[in-house]
């Protein structure tokens, strides 16, 4: 009779795409600005070590470390859209697959086969992130033509609106 | 048999935190139907930072990261729960194996659904004695129709296992929402191990018997093998007990009386109390186990003697089989050894009143019966009903299998009160037969060999 060992971890899967989207991310930063890349790198390290260790607070504040890392880059460097976008698409990234990886190790344990699950949810987030991306940028570069900020803004606000009302 | 995840939504009361911590793997009170995650909790507030940042600094690109923020923050928002329409098959490679076989538990998962199932974890409810370090879990993604199997072993070891349901999780595709349901799997649920029934060396018994031929040699003259004693010849004496010798010498008819042989009544007493559940150490089998493994050499080797024996456990729950004789009898003493709940590889948490159940073991049992009675000796208690039995005529022989160790000064004290009730009980009269680490068979022979009749 040998009691159940279960080691609540993480899977390596897991681990290794949170880690993969923070370095992207970072990197991302790092070309718009060598502060905010810094500041990146920093999240790299807190995202990889919460997931290693299971810890949702190092996670968490490594997923805020990469966002102040976009502002930081936006705000001081006046970063392009293109860094701006992979930046925030890393960080998002790495909060929801740093902490589905942690629910699976929590629940399941690493020892189980989790590689589809997680696969799965990587690849719907994704697309999720990118497609979001991908239109906010396009509507960006069409509406770019010297409108203002606030038209932008509007826009958004708009989206939401639009969304709230068909959900 | 087919489960649907029930929608009764528990009260989602504080263990839903806000960043997604209601779930907690030690504590099985979790709300079933449709919980909330919070995985994405502040995602739209924090989107917001960005956007006024954007506008305050008249940067526009900053907007769009938090466009991007509200994008997720709508994704989690507007993901609906999961519905969770799944059949689950459980198969065992052999479902009445022997006890050490190893096991293969194939669990077969199928999507009943229309919908797709992004994300659905499943925990195996494998019964407590079987369950082994090897996970009984699976994280899978499920397309409409389709089959995911979880493999796993477990080691057979003796009982009657029921499997709990199936723990299920189904995520949405955002992870937002997610859906906790216990489903019954089809197909085998049951592991029924029931150990053959071996007898060992012949069981020294005590000289209380019945008026049956059997084994157990008597204080009484009469027919037998061993001499007892001589005495005057009385008209109708068989003639084959006639000592001639002595007739021959001196003219005078004598008879020889012999040691009668009788058979025994034996009630096999197990003590499979929730304290009696210990082992040395974690891989060690535990002290009922090896109890169960004493009688069920001792029930046959009695039978095959021609002794009536019983069965009964020091337990909650009536586990009791009356003395009884011939194969019938032993094929009942074989299942309700290996079954019996109350004699199960791990304890119950039912209440039990020791008094009583002394009260009404002592109604039950035959006047003329012997107790051999299997415990650990882990209180005094144990050894207080062992004298007691003995005291009211019931010649009782414990066997006691050592289930203590001496890693700690806490497990040297216990294994110190120990070796202290089994000189109280052998000081009172009881036979005890202190099992360490060698087999029954050596033990009994060496015991045997010190016992007086």
């Amino acid at each position: 009779m040998v009691a159940v060992t279960v080691t609540r971890r993480p899977p390596r899967l897991g681990v290794a795409l949170v880690a993969l989207s923070a370095a992207v991310g970072a990197a991302a930063l790092g070309l718009a600005s060598p502060a905010a890349g810094g500041l990146g790198a920093a999240g790299v390290a807190f995202v990889a070590v919460g997931t290693l260790v299971g810890s949702r607070r190092t996670l968490g504040t490594g997923a805020a470390t990469l966002v102040a890392g976009v502002l930081l880059a936006g705000v001081l460097a006046a970063a392009g859209p293109g860094p701006l976008l992979v930046g925030g698409l890393a960080a998002a990234l790495s909060w929801d697959l740093g902490e589905h990886a942690l629910g699976l190790g929590e629940q399941l344990g690493r020892e189980t086969d989790a590689t589809r699950n997680v696969a799965t949810h990587a690849a719907g987030s994704v697309a999720v992130g990118a497609v979001a991306a991908a239109v906010s940028f396009g509507v960006y570069s069409a509406a770019a033509g010297g409108q203002p900020v606030v038209a932008l803004v509007f826009l958004l606000v708009g989206a939401i609106a639009l969304v709230s009302a068909v959900r | 048999m087919s489960g649907r995840g029930s929608d009764s939504r528990a009260s989602s009361d504080g263990s839903t935190g806000a960043n997604g911590r209601n779930v907690d793997p030690l504590n099985p009170i979790r709300p079933r139907g449709v919980v909330p995650t919070g995985r994405w909790t502040g995602m739209a507030a924090l989107a917001l930072v960005p956007v006024g940042l954007g506008v305050l600094l008249r940067h526009p690109p900053l907007v769009l990261v938090g466009a991007l923020g509200v994008a997720f923050a709508a994704y989690a928002r507007g993901d609906a729960a999961p519905d969770l329409d799944v059949t689950i098959e459980r198969d065992l490679s052999d479902p009445t194996p022997d006890p050490g076989d190893e096991v293969t538990v194939t669990l077969r998962v199928r999507n009943d659904g229309d919908g797709v199932l992004p994300d659905l974890r499943l925990v195996d409810g494998v019964p407590a004695a079987l369950a082994t370090g090897a996970p009984a879990r699976l994280g899978t993604a499920l397309r409409p129709g389709r089959t995911a199997t979880l493999t796993y072993r477990v080691t057979a070891v003796r009982g009657a296992h029921d499997w709990d349901p199936v723990h299920v999780l189904a995520r949405n595709p955002s992870g937002s929402r997610e859906r906790d349901a216990r489903i019954d799997a089809g197909g085998t649920t049951t592991l029924r191990c029931t150990p053959e029934l071996e007898a060992s060396a012949s069981l020294p018994l005590r000289g209380l018997t019945t008026v049956y031929s059997g084994r157990v040699p008597t204080d009484v003259g009469g027919a037998g093998i061993e001499f007892h004693s001589t005495r005057e010849y009385r008209h109708g004496d068989p003639a084959k007990r006639v000592n001639w010798a002595r007739y021959a010498r001196t003219g005078e008819l004598s008879t020889l009386a012999f040691r009668e042989e009788r058979a025994a009544t034996v009630v096999v007493c197990i003590d499979a109390r929730e304290g009696a559940y210990l082992a040395p150490d974690a891989e060690s089998p535990n002290a009922v186990e090896r109890s169960v493994e004493a009688a069920s050499q001792a029930v046959p080797a009695l039978l095959d003697s021609g002794d009536r024996v019983g069965v009964a456990a020091f337990a909650p729950g009536d586990c009791r089989l009356d003395p009884g004789v011939g194969d019938e009898h032993a094929a009942r003493a074989r299942k309700l050894l290996a079954t019996h709940p109350a004699l199960a590889p791990t304890p119950t948490d039912e209440r039990f009143l020791p008094t009583t159940w002394v009260r009404r073991f002592r109604r039950w049992l035959p006047a003329d019966a012997q107790v051999l009675f299997c415990t650990p000796l882990p209180d005094d208690y144990a050894a207080t009903v062992a004298r007691r039995l003995d005291a009211y005529g019931h010649a009782v022989t414990v066997i006691s299998p050592d289930a203590t160790a001496d890693d700690t000064p806490g497990h040297r004290l216990a294994g110190v009160e120990r070796a202290n009730r089994v000189s109280r009980l052998r000081s009172a009269g009881i036979r005890v037969l202190d099992w360490g680490e060698e087999p029954l068979a050596t033990e009994l022979e060496r015991a045997a060999a010190r016992w007086s009749r």
